[in-house]
């Protein structure tokens, strides 16, 4: 007699399915097949991230004020700002990090999401693939964040002082719930 | 390659790095991490003046994502780390010991002490042509604490650890 067997995605034991309530034999945790409910949970943590990302591209990143004149600087502003003093190297990785790394990410998870909504089982090594290289690029998309807060931590005397903008919160924001987005994936759908 | 043999010392290793490492920790935030200075006033940046800093200016959401990725969390991991090798070396409490290993599993993903300390280096060009800075203790440590981390997870996976506890408790 041969029974269906279940991997348990907190432990990675391998597990007798027996039905629709599985608890794992090693780690007791609950293991769920409802591949919905995973996609469900991803598409929403998804759009809030993209949400997230239009206010954090439009509005300030960083004010600095200057004996009493402020100037504001959004994402690009700043890059910009950067690659104009000539620090060409730093404005690449702040401009990999806080636009490309974001939107390569969107792109990747809308297409595991849609991919695994039309029960597509082709290439799903590749798919893996895809999954690995988003979980390992969005936690750098915080590199700007960081940048801000350490920023706005040093400088701040009295005719100089950098300002967190409110893009900054959007921005973690986004960060946070790409992250959670990645990880509410179930990836034994894509088998 | 995906899984590694799982050798008798491991746990042993397990504990003398990780209680290393939370001594680096320790060290980290103790001092300073950079020193600059500002037209002959000198600043100092260190983990958590730059919380306070933040919850200061109301940034509360940003300074609790920072607090968490880069002070609870990482303190947290290792804290987990010293307490399942001290569990599974003892054979003792395999329920804690369970729990402790799913919250590892699930606290790895959150940790960016590593993506931090890059930001400090991108931080110090921006700032380099207008200011003097200088590297302090807490940079060092910081340095050593995250190179001993990524010799944990890159050489104890969660696999091995797993497997270490079916042999401690189902023996």
């Amino acid at each position: 007699m041969s029974s269906k067997l279940i991997r348990c995605p907190k432990c990675e034991a391998v597990n007798i399915d027996t039905g629709d309530e599985i608890e794992c034999r090693r780690c007791h945790k609950k293991i769920y097949k409802n591949k919905q409910y995973s996609l469900n949970l991803t598409t929403a943590y998804l759009t809030t991230a993209i949400i997230a990302f239009i206010p954090a591209n439009i509005y300030p990143m960083l004010i600095v004020t200057q004996f009493g004149v402020s100037q504001e600087s959004n994402i690009i502003e700043g890059i910009i700002h950067i690659y104009e003093n000539g620090s060409y190297g730093i404005a690449l990785i702040i401009l990999f990090a806080s636009v490309f790394v974001p939107i390569i990410k969107f792109i990747l998870l809308i297409y595991l999401i849609i991919s695994t909504k039309l029960n597509s089982h082709k290439d799903h090594h590749s798919k893996h693939r895809i999954f690995y290289i988003t979980e390992i690029i969005g936690p750098w998309s915080m590199i700007d964040v960081f940048v801000v807060a350490i920023l706005a931590s040093l400088v701040h005397i009295d005719n100089i002082e950098i300002i967190a903008g409110s893009a900054s919160t959007a921005f973690a924001i986004m960060v946070f719930f790409t992250l959670l987005s990645a990880l509410s994936f179930d990836t034994r759908t894509m088998d | 390659m995906l899984y590694k043999k799982t050798d008798s010392k491991m746990l042993d290793k397990l504990l003398a790095i990780s209680i290393s490492a939370i001594m680096f920790f320790i060290l980290a935030n103790s001092f300073t991490i950079i020193k600059m200075d500002i037209m002959y006033s000198y600043e100092s940046l260190n983990i958590l003046s730059m919380l306070f800093r933040l919850f200061d200016m109301q940034y509360y959401i940003v300074g609790i994502f920072i607090a968490l990725f880069i002070f609870i969390i990482p303190l947290l991991s290792i804290t987990l780390y010293i307490s399942i090798a001290i569990l599974l070396k003892m054979k003792i409490y395999p329920e804690y010991a369970r729990e402790i290993l799913v919250l590892i599993s699930n606290l790895s993903h959150w940790n960016m002490l590593d993506i931090f300390l890059i930001s400090i280096l991108v931080a110090l060009v921006k700032l380099a042509n207008s200011f003097d800075i200088s590297f302090d203790v807490s940079f060092y440590s910081l340095l050593i604490f995250i190179l001993l981390e990524i010799y944990i997870t890159s050489h104890i996976k969660i696999f091995n650890l797993w497997q270490m506890y079916d042999r401690a408790y189902n023996e």
